[in-house]
């Protein structure tokens, strides 16, 4: 099957699906302004889960997130628990001080999720 | 004939009776038919409307799960951006923090650097210019450092630094006085309600510090230990002058200062 929209890079942040692992990628500082920005991104995610059964978000190296961000995140996680049937995994540092809590208050929105931390 | 006329009479009438009976009879058996045909469409009507009203209330039902269900999962989002709000201010104030001590200190000796002995020299200047207080700057620089780094080598000659700069650190005492690493081997302080006098008093004690960590210096030419040349210029601050120019003063007597043969303090009115 045919991904297509792969990457979203800037000079502050880059996005990228990989979909040999069904992993999508975030890194840097994500401080877009607003729920209609992050429809690009949002859309991204759509797509790719669309492609499989199980799907990773590895956020290690995003080192910041807006609310807008975290709001369009925990939009996704309740849009992959009513698709049903994917096993969603995030990827988290315990470097990166927001990760440790906010992951945690997606997986109240989908128990089924699995929370990865590396240190 | 009179008996037989009052029995004809008697059947005559029971023959009416029986066609009054008749009618009725059919009357009422038509009556209960129509009730039970209108019973029956009633109860027709009220099985479908229980039909419907069952829907109504399961359609309600799902309704009032998916709004419960999304009413959680609002309260949860609320709560996870309120949170993640709060955690990310943190962490922005953390990295401002970071920030802001990164570009005010030397990172090898950790303390004020060049852009920091700028700002609160230019501070201090106004506010002594508004009180007409003196105001004096020692320039400091490590005797023949150039060979200490060729004869001990650059780690070595980092930690030299690193002790020059705490030593001279813990002379000043007041929260306004400021020293800072101002170049390679070279320490600039700025010290506000000071005049000459003061100040030299302060450079001595700057320079017994350093005497007192004994660092070996087995190529100065002057002392087996590492020593100090320090320029001292004081001023009352006045409108047309800049602080620079209080600090190439300072540079200037310490250049006399080393070219006097070095590990001394030399001030305006000594120079």
């Amino acid at each position: 099957m045919n991904i297509k929209p792969v990457e979203i890079k800037t000079d502050d942040y880059s996005i990228w699906y990989e979909p040999e692992s069904s992993t999508a990628f975030f890194q840097g500082f994500l401080r877009l302004d607003g729920m209609a920005e992050y429809q690009p991104i949002m859309n991204l995610l759509v797509s790719a889960i669309e492609e499989s059964d199980s799907f990773n978000v590895n956020l290690k190296d995003l080192e910041f997130l807006n609310s807008s961000g975290i709001s369009m995140l925990s939009m996704f996680v309740v849009r992959v628990r009513e698709r049903g049937n994917i096993q969603l995994v995030l990827q988290g540092s315990e470097k990166v001080l927001w990760q440790t809590k906010s992951l945690k208050n997606l997986q109240r929105l989908m128990p089924s999720l699995t929370l990865e931390f590396s240190s | 004939m009179v008996e037989i006329e009052k029995l004809r009479q008697e059947i005559s009438r029971l023959n009416q009776d029986i066609r009054d009976l008749q009618i009725s009879l059919s009357t009422t058996a038509e009556h209960g038919d129509l009730i039970e045909a209108q019973l029956y469409e009633t109860n027709l009507k009220l099985q479908e409307e229980m039909v419907v009203r069952q829907r109504a209330e399961a359609t309600l039902n799902a309704l009032f799960d998916i709004i419960s269900k999304e009413r959680d999962d609002l309260e949860i989002i609320v709560q996870t951006i309120v949170e993640h709000g709060d955690v990310v201010d943190n962490q922005w104030y953390q990295k401002l923090r970071e920030a802001t001590r990164l570009a005010n200190f030397d990172s090898l000796t950790q303390i004020a650097n060049r852009l920091k002995f700028d700002g609160h020299l230019t501070k201090q200047w106004k506010q002594m210019m508004r009180e007409q207080s003196s105001l004096s700057i020692l320039l400091c620089d490590i005797d023949y450092f150039k060979q200490y780094n060729d004869t001990y080598g650059h780690v070595m000659g980092d930690g030299c630094l690193k002790k020059v700069a705490r030593a001279l650190n813990e002379t000043l005492s007041r929260p306004t006085d400021l020293v800072a690493r101002y170049g390679g081997e070279e320490f600039a302080a700025v010290l506000p309600q000071t005049g000459e006098e003061g100040a030299l008093q302060v450079a001595k004690r700057m320079q017994m510090a350093i005497a007192r960590l004994e660092i070996p210096h087995a190529s100065s030419s002057i002392n087996p230990y590492i020593t100090l040349s320090i320029g001292v210029a004081s001023t009352i601050p006045q409108p047309q002058r800049s602080p620079n120019s209080l600090v190439d003063e300072a540079d200037q007597l310490l250049y006399r200062a080393k070219q006097q043969g070095r590990n001394r303090v030399v001030c305006q009115s000594e120079a």
